[in-house]
């Protein structure tokens, strides 16, 4: 039996309790998901046989799962979440870091405490449109692309600087499109991190971090940028949250 | 003579060395643990914006998730 702790975060508690069986079910029932004390402090925490495998994949499954138990923590507690994977082999090393770590433990969970994370992805759903505005709207682009055309130019590199060319106008396009995304919202959050557009169709990848009680406001902020002259057609917008702020710990 | 050998050889040479080093490359990219991850992300988006199947998307998360798991192994035996 390979037998793992598997983490999920560290809470403010003084009693044991069980959140039931609502853990990773990948080989049988669910897992029971357990919170353990130890004055004051809690780990969330379950019991996982892992078989043959080294490690518990990280599938899209057992990463919505790992979210769901975190949730679930959030209905009665704030939690520290730890990141998908986090396990150790005995009680004793729970026992370690907690004691280790107890003054941190504490600081972050009093800084989290009433506040979410909320994630918002914005991409533009058809490139081809977002091209031909650049072929339609941008000055320089459009120059050299009348250019080539009026003298029938066919040669490779010309037409490689006119690429070069629409690159650049969709980085300053996405530049401005998230301009506007962060003076909307950033107001009412306590922080922020923009992360990496993970697609060329996306634009705005950010994690806020915002009290509960502006919680509705910004829901009511997303909701009127998505009506943003710019925003509102050809757009995706992913909202998602609350979390458990992952990104401001 | 060693002249004659080096007219013959290097070409050879060169030609192995450039496969050794595009298979390094090959290799980098296919192992690099923050390419996978960003692989799996726009996968996810991908899914979840319907643009492919839960069955495309389990087969492709699997050959990422091996390969993730791959190239923690040889950081391990291989640290830098």
């Amino acid at each position: 039996m390979n037998r793992k702790l598997y983490l999920y975060g560290v809470v403010n508690a003084t009693e044991d309790k069980s959140f039931g069986p609502i853990g990773m079910s990948t080989d049988g029932p669910p897992n029971e998901i357990l919170l353990k004390t130890f004055e004051g402090l809690g780990v969330v925490f379950t019991d996982k046989d892992l078989g043959d495998e080294d490690e518990i994949p990280a599938t899209r499954k057992n990463l919505i799962n790992h979210q769901k138990v975190i949730e679930a923590v959030m209905v009665d507690h704030t939690i520290l979440p730890f990141s998908f994977g986090t396990a150790v082999d005995t009680e004793q090393q729970i026992v370690d870091v907690i004691n280790e770590r107890r003054d941190e433990f504490v600081s972050t969970i009093e800084k989290i405490d009433g506040k979410v994370e909320l994630s918002l992805k914005i991409m533009w759903e058809k490139m081809d449109a977002v091209f031909a505005n650049i072929l339609e709207e941008n000055i320089q682009v459009r120059a050299k692309k009348d250019y080539l055309a009026a003298n029938n130019i066919q040669d490779q590199n010309e037409k490689i600087e006119l690429g070069r060319l629409v690159e650049e106008a969709l980085v300053e396009k996405k530049e401005d499109m998230i301009d506007i995304v962060i003076d909307k919202l950033q107001p009412l959050a306590l922080d922020m991190k923009v992360q990496k557009n993970i697609t060329e169709a996306m634009f705005a990848n950010v994690a806020f971090f915002v009290s509960k009680s502006e919680e509705a406001q910004f829901d009511q902020a997303v909701n009127e940028l998505s009506e943003h002259e710019l925003l509102k057609d050809n757009t995706i917008f992913k909202y998602v949250g609350p979390i458990a702020p992952f990104n401001f710990i | 003579m060693f002249i004659l050998d080096d007219i013959i050889l290097s070409p050879i040479k060169g030609i192995f060395s450039l496969a050794k080093v595009i298979n390094d490359r090959v290799q980098e990219e296919l192992y690099n643990p923050e390419k996978i991850q960003e692989d799996l992300m726009q996968l996810q988006l991908k899914f979840e914006l319907d643009q492919i199947s839960e069955e495309e998307y389990d087969a492709l998360e699997e050959d990422l998730l091996a390969r993730l798991s791959e190239s923690k192994k040889r950081m391990r035996s291989n640290p830098e």
